[in-house]
């Protein structure tokens, strides 16, 4: 989902680490292990842009502003549902809508109601709207019952106006059924939500009863779409998966291993330069450098400097300089909150770019110039594959050095494949360049964070 | 009222603080002890402890900057009337009456503020520093140099880093000052230490949103302090973290 549908873009530069929730305050139990925050903007092959694996300890949410319901949502998930969902024997996308709806209700209950913005809840009126002109209504139904406790209700329900009384009256009483048990439960339980065993009894009730309801008014029995690109759960603000979901286990050979013996051509390169609005921040001085006292010049720093050499002005060093180019392919996991942190760290480079491809071309993309950088939207990479690893290679042997390469080293291209040809003259030029390469954010805001520090005086 | 959940004997134990506090007490306590480095995330208590535990005699603390001189802490001749006097700096002034100096932001300093660091770190047989008035300055018996910073000591030059007596990794504030904080709000300032640094917070924040919870009410007060973005969120972890499961 695009973040426009949180609002506008501001004005200022927004830091995605800002909008970073905090699941570890909210499980039940204190775990020394943090949860891993990964931002959803910019992936269109995600099913839904929050979603969250308390096994795992992931959580996957929008970091722009706005998106806080999302987070919110999710957060609810880490407190009040299970670690896994059960296996059912019936489609257990009626479980992740009542197990919303369960910790929606919940959320109201203790004064934290899901206020979705006004983007939302057009997306989820537009949304209920394409499932009832496709005559799908099990999906409108779970839609409608996941969306109970949200400020998305109404519209929701309004959209079935134009429907026969007939099928008004089943979405009307199915969707207050569930709502009336998961309340009388949370009440006679003296808790902010209903058990879980609750919501999972009328899972089942619901799979049971409404699928030949569904078919007597001429409606498809299940859910068109298959289950992995499901948005049942979490899925207010999501349609169906495009075809980008399936993509992405089709990757192609890549990485430590030899390749192909045939050789395959790198992609076309487009190197495009984005906006750079925001200044730099200074690291430590860094990106100007630490001064020298000297004798000559025109503001004394250095007064007590004058008995001893006279050296009482300070001279200004130069800019340290250097390129930083970041693979910002799938294989990188690196979304925007990612390069925004490697941004930060690199702060005394003269220039970072990112790179990334799709099937037969690429986009190498500065970032950050002159002591200017991208709003994080303009970090969302460009593809899932690597494409254009040699061209970019080539370009970053002809930046100004030290030249700093983050990637995982594998290296692709037209179709994401890769060749011993293509590996082997890739690392040519990272050779005769002195190109140095670190794999993860972690290693590269270090080493950037180091040459920083002892920058010293140019 | 927060009703404190059943544990799950299959959950993970709270692995509890990780660093060992009284080991930290009794290091800037010992009279072996000269110098250490310790380091550690900010809001920890390490610039806090190195000035209230231990200390025997005078205590001088510095904090560097890039553009600090080594004269600023060995000290340096002043114009007084018509001619200059010498002033000592603090490095001087401790080492002459055993005293701690305590230099905050260690790696902060200028190659120049870091070679004079060599002399003072050195052990008392050979640690010396002769002054441009001629004077040789030995550091007193109780002498203690304690430098602080965020960063590991790797990000010291090698000859600085293994003239350290001690090196002390401060991950958590002192348990002591946890007990400061308001009963509301010390579970999840305790979950909140370990995180990564894009999120952690410090003792400091959760001592401002106490300061502040009253006048503000508690939403007001995480928004204050941290900013209307992270602040709601945090304020939302908050209240379901208090909720009964």
């Amino acid at each position: 989902m695009s973040s426009h549908a949180y609002g506008y873009w501001p004005a200022y530069r927004s830091v995605p680490a800002h909008h970073m929730p905090y699941p570890e305050l909210v499980e039940p139990l204190p775990n020394p292990d943090p949860y891993s925050i990964i931002d959803t903007v910019g992936k269109p092959w995600l099913p839904t842009n929050g979603m969250t694996s308390i096994q795992e300890r992931k959580i996957l949410v929008p970091l722009v502003e706005g998106a806080r319901s999302v987070a919110l949502h999710e957060l609810a998930h880490v407190k009040f549902s299970p670690k896994s969902l059960p296996k059912v024997d019936f489609d257990i996308r009626y479980l992740m809508a009542v197990e919303d709806a369960r910790i929606n209700l919940g959320l109201v209950w203790i004064g934290l109601p899901l206020m979705l913005t006004a983007g939302e809840i057009a997306q989820v009126a537009r949304l209920a709207q394409q499932d009832l002109a496709e005559r799908d209504l099990l999906a409108y139904v779970l839609r409608a019952i996941a969306a109970q406790g949200t400020n998305a209700e109404e519209a929701m329900l309004r959209e079935l106006g134009s429907q026969p009384e007939k099928v008004r009256d089943l979405a009307y009483s199915t969707i207050r059924r569930v709502r009336i048990a998961l309340l009388r439960a949370r009440r006679s339980r003296k808790s902010p939500v209903a058990s879980f065993r609750v919501a999972r009894r009328l899972a089942a009730e619901l799979a049971r009863d409404l699928e030949p309801q569904l078919e007597r008014l001429g409606f498809p029995r299940r859910l068109p779409f298959p289950l992995q690109l499901a948005g049942a759960g979490c899925c207010l603000g999501h349609g169906h998966a495009g075809p980008h979901a399936l993509a992405r286990g089709r990757r192609g050979a890549k990485g430590s291993g030899e390749g192909t013996p045939e050789d395959c051509p790198s992609g076309e390169m487009r190197v495009v330069v984005a906006a750079l609005p925001h200044c730099m921040p200074n690291l430590r001085g860094s990106a100007r450098g630490r001064g020298r006292a000297t004798d000559e010049g025109s503001l004394p720093r250095y007064m007590h400097r004058w008995p001893l050499d006279r050296a009482i002005f300070r001279r200004r060093a130069h800019v340290r300089g250097g390129t930083v180019m970041v693979d910002t392919s799938g294989s990188m996991s690196l979304d925007a909150a990612g390069i925004d942190s490697i941004l930060m760290a690199s702060s005394g480079a003269a220039l970072v770019a990112m790179y990334s491809g799709t099937e037969k071309a690429g986009e190498l993309r500065i970032v950050a110039r002159d002591g200017h950088r991208a709003d994080p939207k303009d970090l969302v990479p460009f593809g899932r594959g690597n494409i254009i690893d040699e061209p970019a290679l080539e370009w970053l042997a002809h930046q100004g050095g030290p030249r700093l390469w983050i990637s995982d080293g594998g290296v692709t291209g037209v179709g994401d494949t890769t060749s011993a040809a293509l590996q082997r003259r890739c690392k040519e030029i990272v050779e005769r360049a002195g190109i140095r390469r670190v794999k993860t954010v972690a290693e590269a805001a270090a080493f950037l964070a180091r040459g920083a520090s002892h920058a010293g005086v140019a | 009222m927060t009703v404190p959940p059943k544990r799950n004997p299959r959950d993970p134990k709270d692995s509890g603080p990780t660093t060992d506090w009284g080991l930290v007490e009794k290091v800037l306590r010992s009279p072996n002890v000269r110098t250490v480095y310790m380091w550690g995330p900010p809001g920890c208590g390490k610039t806090y402890a190195a000035y209230y535990v231990g200390v025997r005699g005078a205590l001088y603390a510095i904090t560097l900057t890039e553009d600090t001189p080594a004269a600023e802490i060995r000290g340096h001749y002043l114009p007084v009337d018509n001619g200059m006097e010498w002033r000592n700096g603090p490095a001087t002034t401790a080492m002459l009456e055993g005293g701690r100096l305590v230099i905050n932001e260690l790696t902060h300093g200028s190659s120049d503020v870091l070679s004079i660091m060599h002399p003072l770190l050195e052990n008392p047989d050979t640690a010396r520093l002769t002054l441009p008035t001629g004077e040789t300055v030995r550091p007193a018996s109780g002498f203690q140099l304690i430098c602080t910073d965020n960063l590991p000591p790797e990000e010291l030059p090698p000859a600085l880093r293994d003239r350290f007596d001690c090196i002390l990794h401060v991950r958590e504030p002192h348990p002591a000052a946890l007990t400061k904080l308001d009963e509301r709000l010390r579970g999840p300032a305790a979950r909140s230490f370990n995180l990564e640094p894009e999120r952690r917070i410090s003792l400091r924040g959760w001592f401002s949103v106490q300061r502040l919870m009253l006048e503000f009410g508690i939403k007001g007060a995480f928004m204050a302090v941290f900013g209307p973005a992270r602040g709601i969120l945090l304020h939302d972890s908050f209240i379901l973290g208090e909720a009964q499961n």
